[in-house]
């Protein structure tokens, strides 16, 4: 891994953005937070814990599926990819570079929710190392995947397409802000299909919010390996 | 040095952008010309190991662009013709994340990107993010980031495409001082006549002429343009070559010009659509 220039691109690609356009904080953050706000009042506040953690979830994998339109912007538009293949670097440093701005432009969502989920009592010091650990897996898997399907994409508008219906598809069908234990059982086997839904019920189940099932917390496994060394195989680095 | 052996590219949908193409590039500045869709781009790619040619061999100093990729791209800068910058980034942020994808160091690449950035006339916009930039800023982004590649070999598709005059000549200026060998592509005939001690002319994928600029010229030598009588019709243009004395009897009623390899390329028989 050439880790200079993961530090470099994740710069590039992650903190400009954050310290230029902070609106996007904003953007990332208005949905899961319209989310937490209607969970509370619908539910007179019951389920705020779950709106809590269902953002904080929301945050790291949205974000991570925007790596959709991005990758393909990059790719189709500003020739970055062919820029780089002509250099020293493979595939899954530019990968790992990606993922690495990714977080850092996630991090102040992040923080606010950590915030909010000790100020609530949704969570303590003591099991964030946990909750850091699913998140790590939510971030490489779903960019994994983001970046594989992006790499075959040829126009960037059948990107935004694909981002959105992944968002739904990962952030609002998966159990996150809801009690995983509602679905029936067909539907939230198919609903495993994103690594969140594990994710979530994992997390649900530490944190005492519901059961804990241990086949989440294999399928986690999983998918996490699976999905995160998806480009490693599948993604098109130099052209055919 | 760059040689293509019998260099073939066959796209998935049947079109032959480069056909058995022999060719090689020794000086330190070369170029490619030909029209749109002659193969430049699709040979700068191959030669770049962005795109994987159908058949035959490609090599730069050496090594083989399909075998050796890994050791190409060590020595290798490569400028994709539609390069652009993103957005927030600065030209300083642009430069030293491709510098350390070429292997320098953060500090490194930090001192090396500033001091090309002023060299091509960047300094004082290199902390602004791109987005504020002008277009020909933009693109010296990538003329910066050749220049302080310390790459042996650099190509560039199209350097210059949609740059006012000035700042074309500050990249023909960068270029000029780059200690590696350069291999351009362009469509301005003036740009390869002022730039390249050697010149390819490629059409449909093959090589149509090579040499440098007075040796492209020689067939021509002696001979004016004239425009306004002539067998090649290019739109409602005719146009012939003749010797100067000859054209004089035509002053007034045509243009007489001096040739250059615009018109070595119409000679060529390349203004035929296909």
């Amino acid at each position: 891994m050439k880790i200079r220039f993961i530090l470099a691109f994740s710069w590039f690609y992650g903190v400009s953005t954050l310290v230029r356009s902070p609106i996007y904080v904003l953007s990332y953050l208005a949905l899961p937070l319209s989310l937490l706000f209607f969970i509370y009042l619908v539910s007179h506040g019951t389920l705020t814990d779950f709106g809590i953690l269902g953002g904080l979830i929301s945050v790291v994998v949205s974000n991570s599926l925007s790596l959709i339109g991005d990758f393909a912007f990059f790719k189709l538009y500003l020739r970055l990819q062919d820029l780089l293949v002509a250099t020293e670097i493979g595939p899954m440093d530019y990968v790992a570079g990606l993922a690495l701005g990714n977080l850092v432009y996630s991090v102040p969502g992040i923080i606010l929710y950590v915030v909010m989920g000790m100020h609530f009592g949704v969570f303590n010091l003591a099991q964030l190392p946990v909750i850091a650990l699913v998140l790590l897996v939510l971030l490489s898997s779903s960019t994994g995947l983001s970046i594989t399907l992006a790499s075959f994409l040829k126009h960037t508008r059948h990107s935004w397409g694909l981002s959105t219906f992944m968002s739904l598809l990962f952030t609002l069908l998966p159990p996150l802000y809801y009690p995983y234990v509602i679905l029936p059982k067909p539907i939230l086997y198919a609903l495993y299909v994103s690594p969140s839904t594990a994710g979530s019920i994992v997390l649900q189940g530490y944190l005492g919010l519901a059961p804990l099932d241990p086949l989440a917390v294999w399928i986690l496994a999983v998918e996490g390996i699976a999905f995160s060394a998806l480009p490693f195989f599948a993604l098109r680095w130099r052209e055919k | 040095m760059i040689e293509t052996i019998q260099l073939t590219k066959v796209y998935k949908d049947g079109t032959v952008a480069l056909d058995n193409l022999n060719m090689t590039l020794s000086s330190k500045i070369s170029c490619v010309i030909g029209r749109n869709g002659a193969g430049k781009t699709t040979l700068m790619r191959i030669l770049s190991t962005q795109l994987l040619p159908t058949k035959g061999r490609a090599l730069v100093n050496g090594y083989d662009v399909v075998k050796e990729a890994k050791r190409v791209r060590k020595i290798i800068c490569s400028i994709p013709q539609e390069a652009g910058t993103a957005g927030m980034p600065s030209p300083l942020e642009h430069l030293v994340m491709y510098l350390t994808a070429r292997g320098f160091s953060i500090t490194e690449a930090i001192q090396t990107a500033r001091k090309a950035l002023k060299e091509i006339g960047l300094g004082k916009v290199m902390n602004k993010p791109t987005d504020e930039l002008s277009g020909g800023m933009k693109r010296k982004v990538f003329v910066a980031m050749a220049l302080a590649s310390n790459a042996e070999v650099v190509f560039l598709d199209e350097p210059t495409t949609g740059l006012d005059p000035v700042s074309r000549l500050e990249v023909w200026s960068a270029i000029r001082s780059m200690d590696s060998k350069v291999v351009l592509t362009t469509h301005y005939m003036e740009e390869a006549e002022a730039l390249c001690e050697e010149i390819a002319i490629i059409n449909n994928g093959k090589l149509v002429d090579k040499g440098s600029p007075s040796e492209l010229l020689e067939p021509l030598k002696g001979k004016v343009r004239v425009e306004g009588v002539g067998d090649i019709k290019i739109g409602n243009l005719r146009i012939s070559y003749m010797s100067p004395e000859e054209a004089k009897s035509l002053v007034g009623k045509v243009t007489i010009k001096p040739v250059t390899l615009e018109d070595v390329f119409i000679t060529k028989g390349l203004y035929i659509e296909d």
